[in-house]
């Protein structure tokens, strides 16, 4: 699928979703109650110390602000729904047929809408630094490198929720892993909490999986809390992961593709 | 007496329903089951992290944050059993026109619709919830579950739930008036999470909204508080008033949607 055809899928589905304006104020009360509940629990942090666990009450507010908006762009959730029943009731075949690149045609979908949240979130960000409410991207490099290290971990969930709807071609019920994966990657890939703080027995088995690419990493990098070293071995990880997801997907959907059935017109 | 029994009767064939409905499709129940212990071991998980960094929060030691944990959980799971399938298709009843059948019944329809589905995969999150609720309190030596303080806990949580089913119902009710309603469930949940910490854990004017306007902090937090004796006897009877204001709120917009209410079914 070309680029002018993802980005026509892309505004499409962008228009089709700004007509639920509604939706759009319940997402920003959500960013903002998820704002209170988090931040109330590390405000209560520093009742009596500046510094707790590294890191002080602007650093800890710039990473959850930093989380909260990795969160809000990569996660989905009706479309990865929408991928599955597709595949289930037969629907799928029509992206056989037709010019669409189905994997493709929804991340189109997918991220086309997310447009209004991600200006929200780069205006929100820039009130917060302008009244030094937080102390995240300070510097020029800081903005482009986090930007960078954002669009992969993006890319890197898109390919994960993928490798989970490509096993509709093979089981009835996938559904539960994504809602699993949605609820648990919050705390687990460190975009919650600081990584480091969770239990090491934790931490080390997550550092085997993907999971602190999509949120510990870009986050510290906006922080400007890693060294050169770190920055290039978390971007190389993330490269890494992503073309073992690009592999593993390609061969599920050819497998896939070979034993599906879909009957009727 | 006999109405009280009828409809717990009813309830138990809503459940066995439900169930042997759940059980045909047997991955289904076990996927559900498995988000929820995702779900919940992220949420203890992430108060275990915070308390590798800090001995206490605003006053709250680690195993009353457990405790707190624990009982919010079992709120939540309460909530999953009765009532959460029920309010999710709440609007499309309205909508659709499907509440003539419950209208038309014997029974209260009101009950109906809020109790007719059952979710039994969420009895993982009952156990787990007093299994956190427990291992907390095995590191309070001044309160137990098993005196009259640990009974005066249980019927706090249950006037807890009372408020939590009844901001619910409220929410939904409002289908009566909007048609756009998928939102209202979505917008209930997102402010419900208010009750996910205790409410001294938020600035003065959030205190203040989570035990008057939208009553979060009685869902869990003044249970607790009242258990481990942080906060007086009087809340409990503050928590009483308000099961009743809110139901009262409920009935009387259950009422007046009623009278609005069109069925769509010929």
């Amino acid at each position: 699928m070309s680029l002018r055809v993802f980005l026509k899928v892309s505004k499409t589905a962008l228009i089709k979703d700004i007509e639920y304006r509604v939706n759009y104020l319940i997402l920003i009360l959500s960013l903002g109650i998820t704002f209170v509940v988090e931040g109330s629990v590390f405000s209560s942090l520093y009742s009596t110390s500046d510094k707790v666990g590294g890191y002080t009450r602007g650093d800890l507010l710039s990473y959850l602000i930093l989380g909260l908006t990795l969160r809000t762009l990569s996660q989905i959730w009706s479309f990865i729904f929408e991928m599955t029943e597709e595949i289930r009731n037969g629907k799928f075949r029509t992206y056989l047929l037709q010019p669409l690149h189905f994997p493709s045609y929804f991340f189109g979908s997918a991220l086309g809408p997310k447009v209004p949240t991600l200006i929200l979130l780069i205006f929100g960000l820039f009130i917060a630094r302008g009244v030094g409410f937080v102390s995240a991207l300070g510097e020029f490099d800081l903005v482009v490198s986090f930007t960078v290290s954002a669009i992969l971990s993006i890319f890197l969930v898109w390919q994960i929720y993928l490798a989970i709807i490509y096993l509709t071609f093979w089981f009835e019920e996938v559904n539960f892993l994504m809602v699993a994966f949605n609820l648990g990657v919050g705390v687990f890939s460190g975009s919650f909490i600081p990584f480091e703080w969770l239990p090491v027995y934790v931490q080390n088995t997550l550092n085997f999986t993907p999971l602190p690419l999509v949120g510990e990493f870009p986050i510290k990098l906006g922080l400007g809390l890693l060294n050169s070293h770190e920055l290039t071995q978390g971007f190389l990880f993330q490269l890494f992961w992503i073309s073992i997801f690009g592999l593993i997907n390609r061969f599920l959907f050819i497998r896939g593709t070979r034993r599906y059935e879909a009957f009727g017109g | 007496m006999v109405r009280i029994f009828y409809y717990l009767g009813l309830w138990l064939a809503f459940a066995k329903n439900s169930l042997i409905r759940q059980m045909e499709y047997r991955s289904s129940f076990l996927g559900k089951g498995f988000v929820e212990i995702i779900w919940m071991s992220s949420t203890v998980l992430f108060f275990k992290s915070v308390f590798n960094v800090a001995p206490t929060l605003v006053g709250w030691s680690e195993p009353e944050v457990a405790v707190f944990v624990g009982t919010f959980l079992l709120v939540d799971a309460i909530y999953m059993i009765l009532l959460h399938d029920n309010l999710q298709g709440f609007s499309e009843l309205v909508r659709s026109g499907m509440l003539d059948f419950y209208l038309m019944r014997p029974s209260s329809a009101l009950f109906l619709a809020l109790f007719r589905k059952v979710s039994p995969h969420a009895l993982i999150n009952l156990g787990f919830s007093l299994w956190v609720v427990y291992s907390g309190l095995t590191h309070l030596e001044e309160v137990t579950l098993f005196s009259s303080s640990g009974l005066l806990w249980a019927v706090s949580v249950g006037l807890g739930f009372c408020v939590l089913a009844g901001l619910g119902t409220l929410f939904v009710t409002l289908s009566f008036w909007f048609t756009q309603t998928s939102s209202l469930l979505w917008l209930f949940h997102e402010v419900y999470r208010l009750g996910s910490r205790p409410e001294t854990f938020y600035q003065k004017w959030i205190q203040r909204l989570v035990v008057s306007i939208f009553p979060a902090a009685l869902f869990a937090s003044v249970p607790v508080q009242i258990f481990l004796n942080k906060k007086s006897i009087d809340w409990f009877f503050y928590l009483f008033a308000m099961v009743f204001l809110v139901w009262a709120c409920v009935l009387f917009l259950w009422t007046r949607g009623l009278k609005r209410y069109d069925g769509a079914l010929s």
